[in-house]
């Protein structure tokens, strides 16, 4: 089974080679068959490689299946081969980026069926190229591959967020998720280079694999180096501080761009990094510091702007980068099996969470806007079922999948507090436990707004969308349910699977007594009671007025700290001067000014020449007299020397 | 008795000078190419001089040359000057000046 792994490359590939160069001239049926067949197909691949691999490790045959497919690179020492590796980890991976897309291509049939023909074909060919994309990240065997997936899911997310090019926002929404993401792929680059420097090559097998795990020195200089490098990069791929500001802005693209990318794929690949980079965090002590420093602060931050926003989507964006703050907390204290436990129940119930979004905006006619819905309870039945689901998952609610995985996160960093003694990871426990609040608060804010009360605005034709987008939203709401199960504190089947291929927090306890674990679980689970409750106080037992509201405080937390002025007076303005100054000096005057300058003098030359052409025979003759004159002179001069 | 090659050359060297002032300074075409050919046969009347004194063919060939690229240039500069003052109803070198820069 696990010989059919290039099939996972294979099949989305030739739909988008496919798609793009034919699609125009497929009829609407043939396009949504490709582009979601090939993603079925490598599902089943997935599938296979999920269990075949289980089986195996059982079975104490194999922890790691390694492909090389051929050589790339071979200069000097340094030899790159292109290969693939299937093991625990990118198995999982695959499993969710094949199975999570799936059930995004085929809602998208119905939710871009409004398209013009060649548009829809743009789209899925666009779609299948991010899962190939997404698929060579996951499956590389070396840095090198991992970095081409890297730079192409930027690639693929810039074209779909800017799939409607006639909207100016959403071109600068795409413009500017494409330069974030190329400050990160410029930070896994250079820390490439220093792999490079410092192993000779770039297999995971040379450098990152526990049994070589030994060549990374702890607390050196290099070492902290690749960390940091790495960290940059992570956070520009998933959206963490400070280089988060792309995320609400990519809101821009169709729903399902957001489901898949900005939900359940592209942004765990930075949770995948470090995850799959985990031996040379566990050396490099100041990056780990660095590392729960970015995911708490990033937590807090989105939760916090999260509660004031009107348009649903940014809501949801917002929740998406403090959900991957908290798997970044769980990788700072060692519980990677955790983080990507929590990025798999993530995308269950944030891709529902955005389908649920999506299905309200294409039930009201592209209406985003929160303080003009209301209502829609009756009217949309398995939307409205689907993001209460989707809403208690993510506030962490027994026995909702998002409870066992951001219990797990939480419980190990309370376990590393207790086990360090160290103030810092308390505090990190309680920013956990705020955020948890804070997001009961904000999500059911959004679904008693959307939902409850009475209707702000008038629409026609409110219905409940069709099969096609309903279909995924009800086996996603399924997942959300009973999606935990598999690793809950009692039975860890997950991590006990992840096991071979990553660090896994030592017996889930960490040494605690079973008692601290229940009583952590119970303010957890009461915290985001909590902020539910909070939430039908203020917004479910009487329809909020949305009135024009001055307090400082709510205007910080509506424009999100204001931290996107803040960055382009701080950074992107003085960049542009500088490029306006450069544009002037060099180009203008020294390059323009230099080419111009040459031209003026020759024309000025010519002018003064011209004068001598009068167009007189006479003056010709005499001209010619005279040089002969001075030429025999010349010779008769000459002779008689 | 033989004319010296002193003598022919002086006249050769007259010849041409007259015929370069009378270029330079007449307007009219026809006494402009009268001059032309004055120039033309000061340098014939050298070149026979030379292949006298020098008991060489080569100048005689050269005056065979000159005498029918002068026929030729004779040909094409009349019939110039003709359709010119066809045109133009006069025949002043120094109104024909429209190729002037």
């Amino acid at each position: 089974m696990l010989t059919l792994t290039p099939l996972l490359l294979v099949f989305p590939l030739a739909g988008f080679v496919i798609l793009g160069l034919f699609g125009r001239l497929l009829p609407r049926v043939v396009v949504s068959t490709i582009g979601c067949g090939v993603i079925f197909l490598a599902f089943l691949v997935a599938l296979g490689n999920f269990f075949a691999l289980g089986s195996a490790t059982s079975a104490g045959q194999m922890v790691s299946n390694e492909q090389i497919q051929w050589n790339w690179v071979t200069a000097g020492g340094l030899q790159i081969p292109f290969g693939l590796l299937v093991d625990h980890l990118s198995a999982i991976m695959m499993l969710v980026v094949t199975g999570v897309g799936l059930l995004i291509h085929v809602y998208s049939i119905g939710y871009m069926s409004e398209e013009r023909p060649v548009a829809f074909a743009r789209f899925f060919s666009f779609m299948n190229l991010f899962i190939f994309m997404m698929s060579l990240l996951v499956l590389a065997n070396t840095f090198l591959f991992l970095l081409v997936g890297w730079a192409g899911v930027g690639l693929a997310s810039f074209l779909l967020i800017g799939f409607w090019y006639t909207r100016p926002s959403a071109v600068a929404a795409a413009q500017k998720a494409f330069v974030i993401n190329v400050i990160g792929d410029f930070g896994l680059m250079l820390a490439i280079f220093l792999m490079v420097g410092k192993f000779n090559t770039l297999n995971y097998s040379g450098t990152i694999f526990p049994h070589n795990g030994a060549a990374f020195s702890a607390g050196e200089m290099t070492t902290t180096a690749i960390a940091l490098l790495l960290l940059v990069a992570a956070a520009a791929k998933s959206a963490q501080l400070p280089l988060h500001v792309w995320l609400p802005d990519a809101m821009e693209g169709p729903t399902p761009v957001s489901a898949l990318i900005h939900a359940a794929t592209m942004v765990t690949a930075g949770v995948y990094l470090v995850a799959r980079s985990h031996v040379i965090f566990e050396n490099a002590p100041i990056a780990t510091i660095v590392l729960a420093v970015m995911g708490g602060a990033s937590a807090f931050y989105a939760a916090t702007s999260a509660l004031f926003q009107y348009d649903i989507k940014r809501v949801l964006a917002y929740s998406t980068m403090s959900q991957l703050g908290y798997m970044f907390m769980g990788e700072s204290v060692g519980a990677d099996s955790a983080a990507i436990f929590h990025l798999m129940t993530h995308a269950f119930f944030k891709a529902l969470l955005f389908m649920a979004a999506g299905g309200v905006i294409h039930a009201l006619h592209g209406e985003q806007d929160m303080r003009k819905m209301g209502g829609l309870r009756s009217r949309l039945p398995i939307t409205y079922w689907s993001f209460i689901v989707g809403g208690l998952a993510l506030a962490g609610i027994i026995p909702f999948a998002g409870f066992w995985s951001k219990d797990a996160i939480l419980s190990a960093i309370l376990a590393q507090a207790q086990t360090q003694q160290s103030v810092g990871l308390y505090v990190l426990w309680l920013v956990g436990l705020v955020t948890a609040f804070l997001t009961g608060l904000y999500i059911f804010r959004l679904i008693f707004t959307v939902f409850h009360g009475e209707p702000r605005a008038r629409f026609d034709h409110v219905h409940e969308v069709g099969t096609p987008m309903t279909a995924p939203m009800v086996i996603l709401l399924v997942l959300a349910t009973v999606g935990g199960f598999i690793g809950t504190p009692f039975a860890d089947a997950f991590s006990a699977y992840l096991k071979p291929a990553t660090t896994v927090f030592q017996d889930h306890l960490g040494g605690q007594s079973f008692a601290t674990e229940i009583a952590a679980i119970l303010v957890a689970l009461a915290v985001g009671l909590a902020g539910i409750a909070l939430a039908w106080r203020r917004y479910g037992r009487q329809p909020a007025l949305f009135t024009t509201n001055t307090n400082p405080v709510y205007l910080l937390l509506a424009h999100a700290y204001y931290l996107d002025p803040l960055f382009n007076a701080a950074i992107a303005q003085p960049v542009l001067m500088l490029g306006r100054g450069l544009n002037t000096v060099i180009e203008r005057w020294t390059l323009d000014g230099g080419s111009l300058g040459v031209a003026h003098v020759v024309n000025w030359l010519s002018r003064s020449l011209r004068r001598t052409e009068t167009g007189y025979a006479r003056n010709y003759a005499l001209a010619i007299a005279f040089g002969a004159i001075v030429i025999v002179g010349a010779y008769i001069v000459a002779m008689s020397r | 008795m033989p004319v010296p090659a002193n003598a022919l050359l002086f006249v050769s060297a007259m010849l041409f000078t007259i015929g370069v002032v009378g270029v330079l300074v007449r307007r009219n075409p026809l006494v402009i190419f009268m001059s032309i050919e004055l120039m033309l046969n000061a340098v014939n009347l050298s070149f026979m001089t030379f292949a006298n004194a020098l008991h060489s063919v080569d100048g005689w060939i050269f005056v065979f040359l000159v005498l029918s690229v002068a026929a030729a240039e004779v040909v094409v500069g009349l019939a110039i000057i003709v359709s010119v003052f066809r045109t133009r109803q006069e025949i002043d070198v120094d109104d024909f000046n429209t190729m002037k820069g």
